[in-house]
């Protein structure tokens, strides 16, 4: 057994450890938080399995943004002691015929996915031969602006929707209202938090630009950029500070818009000027691109922001009726 | 045995724990974070079945596909926690109604 093999047993059977960990814990702060290290091990994975796009917006994203998102949730939902109660009742017969039920689809996965081991298809071929076809130097870029330009475009859009989705379900006006009854500018501002960020939110936007100019040529590009500049938006808001408000209704709606619009009028752009839709003129389209995927990477770190301020309570959103006593 | 087939088992007892968990846990936190599990078990098997040995480039499609995945599930997980929230703040509760209340610990 190589080394390679080793650690790579190490990490699988520390991954597999966690998430069980994190899945079946009574305490749900505890599984949050084995969530977050079961997300950072996966990074470590991705690295290992020659993926480092995808550890960046793991280690950023899936358990940076996803942990928060948790957390947050978590505090306010915690269970109450008859919850509690309940979940922790002893074995019964439905979960004996669970237990078996997912044994068995696990002995099915297995056995299926060790076949697919065997199986190397797959686009790697294509992608190469492609490859001087594209503004991008870096194939997974090239595949997620270019040649699965369409894919991403959607996303923007479904990036959005979930924007719009929170809002609505919030049913208040855009968190940049400023009610005394708002739990997002309310929060007595932290001083050493303040300082703190003082220094990483400068930084923070510093290497979201980096890693977006990265993307044109090496692992980055506008998600992972994005991902960045959301978890500044996070920063500044649960530290309290006024700036996420600054911003005015036009600016957050502007930037929320932003990705998908710009994709969009690419898209068409491509159509007009007398070819298929997405089809980019060879010489402007790496400027193109990359205007577009600054777009993308600003629309990105709004909607997460939002995403994530819009979830909590705050602001005379609801009806009168609700106004009770949290629990 | 190789890397590999290490990981592809790492992904499916990952995705069975997590549908355990999506089936027999009450709180819908929770439950939202078997879902995520299982996104992230689909990724592993998606990255891992796009990797070829070291020497090679893996391919690139895949990676593209779990990146979108990656936003996507984190948007999804937004959505849900922001519902999760809701339906707490309306209803006082932080589970699903049980449909046989019944059986079991009755309620």
């Amino acid at each position: 057994m190589t080394l390679e093999l080793l650690l790579d047993l190490l990490l699988a059977a520390a991954l597999v450890g966690l998430g069980w960990r994190a899945l079946w814990s009574e305490d749900l702060f505890t599984s949050v938080v084995l969530f977050i290290a079961f997300g950072l091990l996966m990074a470590v994975v991705w690295v290992r399995l020659a993926a480092p796009d995808i550890a960046l917006a793991e280690a950023a994203v899936g358990a940076g943004i996803t942990g928060a998102l948790l957390l947050d949730a978590a505090r306010e939902l915690r269970p109450t002691a008859r919850e509690a109660r309940r979940a922790r009742r002893g074995a019964t017969v439905v979960g004996a015929l669970t237990f078996a039920a997912v044994l068995a689809l696990f002995i099915v996965l297995a056995a299926t996915m060790l076949e697919l081991a065997e199986q190397r298809g797959g686009l790697a071929a294509a992608v190469v031969g492609a490859m001087p076809d594209a503004a991008s130097a870096h194939p997974v870029t090239a595949v997620l602006l270019e040649f699965r330009g369409y894919d991403t475009w959607l996303e923007t859009g479904v990036l959005l929707l979930a924007a719009l989705g929170v809002l609505a379900v919030r049913g208040a006006q855009l968190p940049t209202d400023v009610d005394s009854g708002s739990e997002v500018v309310s929060a007595a501002p932290d001083r050493m938090l303040g300082a703190l960020l003082r220094t990483l939110v400068p930084l923070l936007v510093l290497c979201a630009g980096y890693l977006l100019w990265l993307g044109t040529h090496a692992p980055g590009g506008a998600f992972q950029s994005g991902a960045l500049l959301g978890a500044a938006g996070i920063l500044l808001a649960v530290s309290g500070a006024r700036s996420v408000t600054a911003l005015g209704t036009i600016g957050l709606r502007l930037a929320l818009l932003a990705g998908l619009v710009a994709f969009t009028v690419v898209a068409a752009g491509g159509a007009l000027l007398g070819g298929s839709l997405f089809e980019l003129p060879r010489a402007a389209a790496k400027v193109i691109l990359v205007l577009v995927e600054t777009a993308v990477a600003v629309s990105v770190g709004m909607t997460l922001t939002v995403l994530f301020v819009a979830g909590r309570p705050g602001g005379p959103a609801y009806s009168p009726v609700q106004r009770e006593e949290p629990r | 045995m190789t890397s590999v087939h290490l990981y592809l088992a790492a992904s499916a007892a990952l995705f069975c724990l997590a549908v355990g968990a999506l089936t027999r846990r009450r709180h819908l936190v929770s439950r939202i974070l078997a879902l995520n599990v299982c996104g992230s078990a689909v990724f592993l098997l998606f990255v891992t079945v796009a990797y070829r040995d070291a020497a090679a480039a893996p391919d690139p499609v895949p990676h593209a596909m779990v990146l979108t995945g990656i936003v996507v599930a984190v948007s999804a997980t937004a959505l849900a926690l922001a519902v999760a929230r809701r339906l707490a703040r309306d209803l006082g509760r932080t589970e699903l109604p049980d449909p046989h209340p019944d059986t079991e610990s009755g309620e």
